[in-house]
């Protein structure tokens, strides 16, 4: 027991060195990490913006509006839908 | 000794103050903004979104050549180069905002000039796919009393909490080139982005009532319109138009009348339209049926008034029906009388007269109704036939869409559900108020206003093949104490298809100069969108 005392004593500085050394290592790596996350942090910002940027262009592509301008330059018309007078008397009343 | 009292200045005394300049140096600390909730159509279209936008601020240390900076900064922005100039030069300031909410595109070519002290921070702003479709009932944002977006009228308005969203912050150490470190302290809270909403409004609907309104209002050349659409068994409304209007994107550049929506703001008074709710309840207390006759023979005394039909013209014996196709004002007079003036008033009440409706619009009003002691004779025969009483659009087509809906007045509502940012959908589930009148009652007087359209003023613009249920309307327009005779209300309310009606509709044009008579403007337009909507319903004739 008292031996390894004695040798616990005598390793204990070199495993306080060694353990210092480790911690600032894994420190430094870290705060490399930190400018990845950065990076990264900017990338998904781009990524939702251009998601916003794409949504708004599929719903103005899709907008009514947009849909008539199309039609009406592919040559199609609204459909008319004729006033039947036939024999009503209101309608003659009002010749 | 000298250096303990030192230390203790430095860590003691100055400890605080140190600390907090200390933490600015190595704490970076910023919002994260919630993005406001979007607006969808219930065929799950985007009206409202966001769009990408900036905000362009100048930081007045860094501006080399404050000349040139403003010259080139306010022909890209298109904004006065003195009053930039003018910003940019004041002493005192190291930051001053020169443009919010500035598109892309511009923002581009802003950075393309590449000046010293020019700078940008993102900020979204409304986008509106459909232009300014449905802007009466949408409302618009603009800004609090501190810079933050906020909602004002109709929706953006009335749901401006639940759009909002509350932003997040992070707040984090960093290195000396600005880099989070990652075993550092770090405080993250996310941002709760706000609510979507979607509405009952029906895009193709809405589209189909405003562009039918617009011609409306040229072929007939009325000063103003107004059309609402509304499922009767939901309340739910599928379309509201009113013209004139404005586009909610650039509202500055409209009149601040035009954000109220009239539909559920402005009164008027309804005219013929409202013989219906009397009939429905005389028919309902037992105390008329279809073929009760009055004699018509000449105008009807009431006080020291003398009560005439429209026209002059007096047809003898008629039947209650025949009173609603003639829109005889006599033949009303002689149903209120039945009615009395207790059940008069309390079926005005029991309609939703003189009461907000409670619909999720935030500038919703209500004309007050007159106390019951000041009701006299004359007060109780004019509003048997629409006049002397006022009434919004709103509650006048949430009236008789209650004789679809087996006489049960419902709540009207805009919104349908709403959506969280975690993708919960909450359903607004539709509101009974109360059953004004019995489902019998409710038959026989939508046939009874189907009989009205088949044999009434307007029947040659009916679409043939369809039985709509419905009246019209002509109210002179109050003026200085008296009515002009020139100027009209004219109005159709109906219901459509007759039998299992689809939708609840009501018409108003105000001073139409084509012709002042309902039957011969209203509601042809009314027939014109129901063609449309029984098209787009795939409803076929008979």
């Amino acid at each position: 027991m008292k031996s390894f005392i004695v040798l616990f004593i005598k390793i204990l500085p070199v495993a306080v060195v060694l353990l210092v050394i480790v911690e600032i290592i894994i420190t430094n790596e870290l705060v490399h990490y930190g400018k990845s996350v950065q990076t990264i942090n900017n990338s998904i910002v781009l990524l939702q913006h251009a998601n916003e940027n794409l949504a708004q262009r599929v719903a103005s592509a899709s907008s009514l509006v947009a849909i008539e301008q199309k039609a009406i330059s592919m040559g199609l018309v609204p459909p008319s839908f004729p006033i039947i007078l036939g024999q009503e008397e209101f309608a003659l009343r009002n010749q | 000794m000298l250096v303990a009292v030192r230390l203790f200045y430095w860590q003691v005394i100055s400890g605080e103050r140190l600390r907090v300049a200390a933490s600015a140096q190595y704490y970076l600390e910023f919002s994260l903004p919630a993005s406001r909730g979007s607006i969808y159509t219930s065929d799950k279209k985007p009206i409202v979104m966001n769009q990408p936008g900036y905000l362009v601020y100048a930081t007045i240390p860094g501006v080399i050549d404050p000349g040139r900076f403003s010259k080139e900064v306010s022909s890209v922005l298109t904004l006065d180069q003195k009053a930039i100039l003018d910003q940019i030069s004041q002493p005192g300031r190291v930051w001053v905002p020169l443009a919010h909410k500035v598109d892309e595109d511009t923002t581009v070519k802003l950075k393309n000039l590449q000046l010293e002290g020019l700078g940008f921070e993102r900020e979204l702003k409304r986008y509106y796919p459909e232009s300014s479709m449905a802007a009466g009932l949408l409302g618009f944002v603009g800004s609090d009393e501190n810079g933050g977006d906020k909602g004002y009228f109709g929706i953006e308005g009335y749901y401006d909490r639940e759009l909002k969203g509350k932003d997040g912050i992070i707040a984090l150490e960093k290195d000396v080139r600005g880099a989070p470190i990652l075993v550092g302290e770090a405080r993250r809270i996310e941002p709760d982005n706000g609510r979507n909403l979607t509405l009952w409004i029906d895009r193709t609907v809405q589209y189909i009532a405003e562009k039918r309104l617009k011609e409306g209002i040229e072929k007939y050349g009325a000063k103003e319109g107004t059309v609402t659409i509304m499922d009767p068994k939901t309340g739910g409304i599928l379309a509201m138009a009113s013209y004139p209007s404005y586009h909610p994107g650039n509202f500055t550049d409209f009149a601040k009348e035009l954000y109220k929506n009239p539909i559920a703001s402005s009164s008027y008074e309804p005219g013929s339209t409202f013989k219906v709710m009397i009939m429905s309840s005389a028919l309902d207390h037992k105390l008329v049926t279809p073929q009760t006759t009055m004699d018509e023979s000449g105008p009807t005394p009431v006080g020291e008034y003398v009560i005439r039909t429209w026209d002059n013209i007096y047809h003898g014996i008629i039947t209650m029906s025949q009173v609603l196709e003639r829109s005889s004002n006599v033949g009303m007079v002689f149903v209120q009388n039945k009615l009395g003036k207790d059940r008069t008033i309390q079926t005005i009440k029991s309609f939703g007269f003189g009461e907000s409706s409670g619909i999720d619009i935030e500038e919703e009003t209500s004309p007050v109704l007159r106390e019951k002691s000041q009701w006299g004779p004359i007060d109780l025969a004019t509003a048997s036939f629409g006049q002397g009483i006022a009434v919004t659009p709103l509650q006048m087509v949430r009236a008789v869409a209650s004789f679809a809906n087996d006489g049960w007045l419902m709540e009207p509502h805009i919104v349908k559900e709403i959506t969280d940012s975690r993708g919960r959908v909450i359903p607004i589930v539709p509101k009974k108020i109360r059953q004004v009148i019995k489902p019998e009652t409710a038959r026989i007087i939508t046939e009874m206003m189907v009989s009205a359209v088949e044999n009434g003023e307007a029947k040659w613009a009916k679409p043939k093949g369809y039985r709509i249920a419905g009246k019209t309307g002509t109210a002179q327009i109050p003026v200085a104490g008296h009515y002009d005779d020139k100027k009209t209300i004219a109005s159709f309310v109906g219901l459509a298809p007759a039998d299992n009606p689809k939708f609840a509709m009501l018409v108003t044009l105000r001073e139409p100069t084509s012709s002042p008579w309902g039957s011969e403007t209203a509601a042809p337009l009314f027939f014109d969108i129901s063609r449309d909507l029984f098209a787009y319903y795939g409803i076929a004739p008979r």
